[in-house]
């Protein structure tokens, strides 16, 4: 099996394709190009690895997926979803493109991004602009960069080159450490 | 040959490339309310708004405020800073704030400024209160500025603005400001007291009035706690208390210096310049006037 397998054949039957790509463990790299579709992301946090809690679900126009030494990984091309926090979800994206690094838990959005905080009868949105943003499901949080700004009800935050965002958008930090000072903080 | 100077060529752009410096930005926050309107930043640290922040270097805590007279900047800059942003009334305060390192604080209007300098602060809300404690090697300076209008040679009517300042060098004060509405409803910090605790040297100025004119002639002062107060029992006045020293120091050609008092109470004009003298001393305490001019001479006190 090797690369440029029809976008027709893909879109009548990716989930056979990707059972086999999955199967082909320390095979030859494969790339697979599909349609539309959709996916969703079970796994632990840091602190209990076990839990089987939504991460993201994530739904694109058309992919490319990939398989290399038995491990999936894929680009997405216009897709939207939402991030989950303790399996409620906490924000809602979209970008031009998108990449699932599943194995690190991650998920990364570029170009024309729009992250929006999931309104709630206390809060109205607030949205997040970059030129990148990563989503890192095992830390509950959003990796920005580039021209990195943050619009709600409580103010605005940045530009900045790089800003480490919880997953409602409601806290903001330059540094992991300082993002975990302030998760800390709020705890109290 | 011109591949090895093609590797060192790009070897050396690498290094230089690597040891560019870069130019972080800074991590700023903004509140959406316009008047005030607080703008918080720094090189590092964290913002949750309606929680807490925490920043470290080049830290800025601005406080902007539109009033009828023009715009009030309230600035606090640091090295490091962490405190609490809470929402009151629509718009963001900053509460229970400690700095450390360098700290500067400003109050600017057309009208007067503050500014104060020591080695660590603190900043808290209390009821319509704002509070300002400043400790270390505190330096605080109180300006007055008032337009002018003179008639030049040409007979032509100048405007300009004349700026007069207190000084005063200090181990430790608190600055305290009180929220009042302008009549356009604008909220507006303005200074109401500020103690400062000693050894203060103090440098100001006093408005003397010699046959119909006016003059200005700088005093200089040592006392061990200093009060300045908007609303006194003389109207605006300083209060200096303890271990008394009060001298003219250069002017009018006379320089008066007093001894002996318990307290003096400086009563001051919106320009801060020193209207009246008062002097209180304890009962059979002496007050001594010594005023040099040509020769020294002695004055028994009250």
């Amino acid at each position: 099996m090797g690369c440029g397998t029809s976008k027709q054949n893909a879109k009548k039957k990716p989930n056979d394709a990707l059972k086999a790509a999955e199967a082909s463990v320390k095979q030859d790299p494969i790339a697979i190009a599909t349609g539309a579709g959709s996916d969703t992301r079970f796994g632990g946090t840091k602190k209990d690895p076990k839990a089987r809690d939504k991460k993201w679900e994530i739904a694109w126009e058309s992919a490319n997926l990939a398989v290399v030494d038995g491990k999936q990984s894929g680009y997405m091309f216009k897709v939207s979803g939402q991030v989950f926090e303790a399996g409620l979800p906490s924000a809602k994206f979209s970008a031009a493109r998108a990449e699932a690094d599943k194995a690190a838990n991650r998920l990364i959005l570029d170009g024309g991004i729009s992250v929006e905080s999931i309104p709630t009868a206390k809060s109205a949105k607030t949205e997040m602009h970059a030129k990148k943003v990563e989503w890192l499901a095992d830390y509950e949080l959003f990796k920005a960069s580039g021209e990195v700004f943050l619009d709600g009800p409580e103010g605005a935050i940045g530009p900045v080159d790089v800003l480490y965002v919880s997953d409602k958008l409601k806290r903001a930090a330059s540094s992991l450490s300082y993002f975990e000072k302030a998760k800390a903080i709020s705890k109290k | 040959m011109k591949r090895i100077q093609l590797v060192v060529g790009i070897g050396l752009f690498s290094i230089a490339v690597a040891s560019s410096p870069q130019v972080q930005k800074p991590i700023i926050y903004r509140d959406n309310a316009k008047n005030p309107r607080i703008v918080i930043q720094g090189n590092q640290g964290f913002f949750a708004p309606g929680e807490s922040f925490e920043l470290s270097g080049n830290v800025q805590i601005k406080r902007l405020s539109q009033s009828g007279s023009g715009v009030v900047e309230t600035l606090m800059t640091c090295a490091k800073a962490s405190g609490d942003m809470l929402k009151i009334k629509e718009k963001m305060e900053v509460d229970k704030v400690r700095m450390t390192g360098g700290i500067k604080f400003s109050q600017t209007s057309k009208e007067s400024s503050i500014n104060a300098s020591g080695d660590s602060a603190e900043y808290d809300l209390k009821g319509n209160l704002r509070e300002v404690n400043v400790n270390g090697d505190v330096n605080i300076n109180f300006g007055g500025t008032s337009p002018k209008e003179t008639v030049n040679k040409a007979g032509q009517k100048v405007k300009s603005t004349v700026t007069s300042t207190m000084n005063t060098t200090s181990k430790s004060a608190t600055l305290t400001f009180k929220t009042i509405l302008d009549e356009k409803k604008n909220e507006i910090a303005e200074l109401q007291i500020a103690t400062i605790r000693g050894p203060i040297q103090f440098n100001g100025t006093q408005l003397v009035k010699e046959g119909g004119t006016e003059k200005l002639q700088k005093v200089f002062a040592k006392a061990d706690k200093m009060t300045f107060n908007i609303a006194g029992e003389s109207g605006r006045e300083v209060r200096l208390e303890g271990n008394l020293e009060f001298r003219e120091v250069e002017g009018t050609g006379d320089g008066a210096m007093v001894e002996g008092a318990t307290l003096l109470i400086l009563q001051l004009n919106d320009k801060n310049e020193i209207t009246k003298l008062k002097f209180r001393s304890e009962a059979g305490q002496q007050v001594t006037t010594t005023v040099t001019k040509d020769s020294p001479k002695k004055s028994g006190g009250k």
